[in-house]
């Protein structure tokens, strides 16, 4: 499957360009820390630098950079745990600030959840559903990516959602006796909350 | 999404989840141009060329040249902040940049300044020894060499980044400038450190920072090439003073390992080198930071 986006990316760098986010909001949502992220992206990139002119369009640019970023979470994530690094829930800071804070805390609050909960997911549950649920790929292209054949996708999607449904579940109930302010919270607690963290 | 023949749909809550929280691990324009100097620093380190001019040279044989020129053009203005050719919808000013810089210096920077701007940033660990890219050691393996001339041996010393115009030691003045001007860019957050240089006081948004990282850790590379490695190992030092929170502390401490052992100062480079290891493990920078003090 040939993306549009293949054409509008001649060089590494316009793919740099179209994909920094992807790869970075992914690798993030995949379990790599806050502190490594800088290095994962790079990783991520200066493989496809290197790999650039190999890169036979049999696939999507997107597919085939999500197969590189998923070796490179599974590394980063393999050095961590020989480090002792434990999976932290970390919620981005929002910098988004033309937003109102009830739509701040909405998306904090969404944030932390869904951070959480694939926490609880295992990696390959977390692989298939960062892709195919937040990411928005067809499951065709992630099992392309993942390098599995499509029943084996669709089985473990189904099996990560309900992981991630059920993670979520118990994630709510933690929040709604921690961290729920009682009513529309307002920039005042908006501002303690984010100082707490 | 294409997720027909799934039995289990997601629910409502979690879509909506999904749904609210979207954006909310995207990067900021900050963290693209970061990753993105580090990037092009990244592969002229790993390819083993010693800066990137050469790499433009080198690759120009081999159908590189043009690829490696545009992404060395985006990445000084990424790593400087002009943002050349950057998308329009980043906060990018160029032309309001050069108005409001307070050292004299070419309005709108020449081709040439940029490259060598980031030729500084790329080889701000002095080349030591020629190493493989040392990113994923599982794609390393995989992946088929890059093309030949990427890979030449660098020669010991840094070259002339831009032949005939530009000598390397030059870049740091031009990189304050545009560093100082990259304030009228504004970015949010950030304890800001101290800075002594006229030149760069004023209000200081976080893209002011990585350039004058850059600027200080070029100017330490000079240092340490001109056979000052104790003037280094000071300046090293201020580095850690100024920036709180700095964007190329792997770099600084890659530079450090060297000026120690150029210094003599042998089991503290060892030491430094093991500290490296443990600190930024995965590091493009690790080769040459083993190789750096054998």
């Amino acid at each position: 499957m040939v993306d549009a986006d293949e054409e509008a990316c001649a060089t590494p760098e316009q793919a740099f360009e179209r994909h920094f986010a992807m790869v970075w909001r992914s690798l993030r949502r995949l379990g790599v820390s806050a502190n490594a992220l800088d290095d994962a992206c790079q990783d991520v990139f200066l493989v496809l630098h290197r790999r650039w002119l190999d890169f036979e369009h049999q696939s999507s640019l997107k597919t085939w950079i999500y197969g590189i970023l998923l070796r490179v979470a599974s590394d980063h994530k393999r050095r961590a745990r020989r480090e002792r690094e434990r999976w932290s829930p970390e919620v981005a800071e929002l910098e988004s600030t033309s937003d109102s804070p009830d739509r701040i805390y909405q998306q904090r609050e969404a944030s932390r959840l869904l951070h959480i909960a694939l926490g609880q997911l295992d990696d390959k549950e977390r692989q298939i559903l960062v892709m195919v649920d937040l990411e928005e790929t067809s499951v065709v292209d992630a099992a392309e990516a993942l390098g599995i054949n499509l029943n084996t996708a669709y089985s473990r999607l189904r099996r990560g959602r309900q992981s991630f449904e059920k993670a979520l579940r118990s994630a709510s109930l933690v929040k709604s006796e921690e961290f729920m302010p009682p009513q529309g919270p307002g920039p005042t607690s908006l501002t303690t909350e984010t100082n707490g963290e | 999404m294409v997720n027909e023949r799934l039995d289990t749909e997601l629910s409502a809550t979690a879509r909506q989840i999904i749904a609210d929280a979207r954006g909310a691990d995207d990067p900021t324009a900050e963290d693209e141009a970061r990753v993105k100097a580090r990037w092009l620093a990244g592969i002229a380190a790993g390819a083993g060329v010693s800066s990137l001019t050469e790499a433009v040279r080198a690759a120009a044989g081999s159908g590189w040249g043009l690829k490696v020129a545009a992404m060395v053009a985006a990445a000084a203005a990424a790593s400087v902040g002009v943002y050349l050719g950057w998308p329009e919808n980043k906060p990018a000013a160029p032309t309001a940049v050069a108005v409001q810089a307070p050292v004299a210096a070419p309005p709108v920077a020449p081709p040439a300044e940029p490259v060598a701007a980031v030729a500084e940033a790329a080889a701000l660990v002095p080349a030591q020894a020629p190493e493989l890219p040392s990113a994923t050691e599982e794609e390393a393996n995989a992946a088929p060499p890059e093309p030949a001339a990427l890979a030449a041996t660098p020669p010991a010393t840094a070259p002339a980044l831009v032949p005939s115009s530009t000598p390397p030691r030059a870049a740091p003045s031009s990189v304050r400038a545009r560093t100082a001007a990259e304030r009228s860019r504004a970015l949010p957050v950030g304890g800001e450190p101290a800075a002594p240089a006229p030149a760069l006081s004023g209000g200081q948004p976080i893209g002011g920072q990585l350039g004058e990282e850059i600027a200080l850790l070029s100017q330490i590379r000079g240092t340490l090439q001109d056979g000052a490695p104790a003037r280094a190992l000071e300046q090293l030092g201020e580095y850690r003073r100024r920036f709180e929170r700095p964007n190329l502390a792997m770099e600084a401490d890659a530079l450090r390992v060297d000026a120690l052992c150029r210094a003599g100062q042998r089991e503290a480079a060892q030491a430094a080198a093991a500290a490296f290891v443990n600190d930024w493990p995965g590091s493009p920078l690790q080769q040459r930071v083993s190789a750096a003090c054998p």
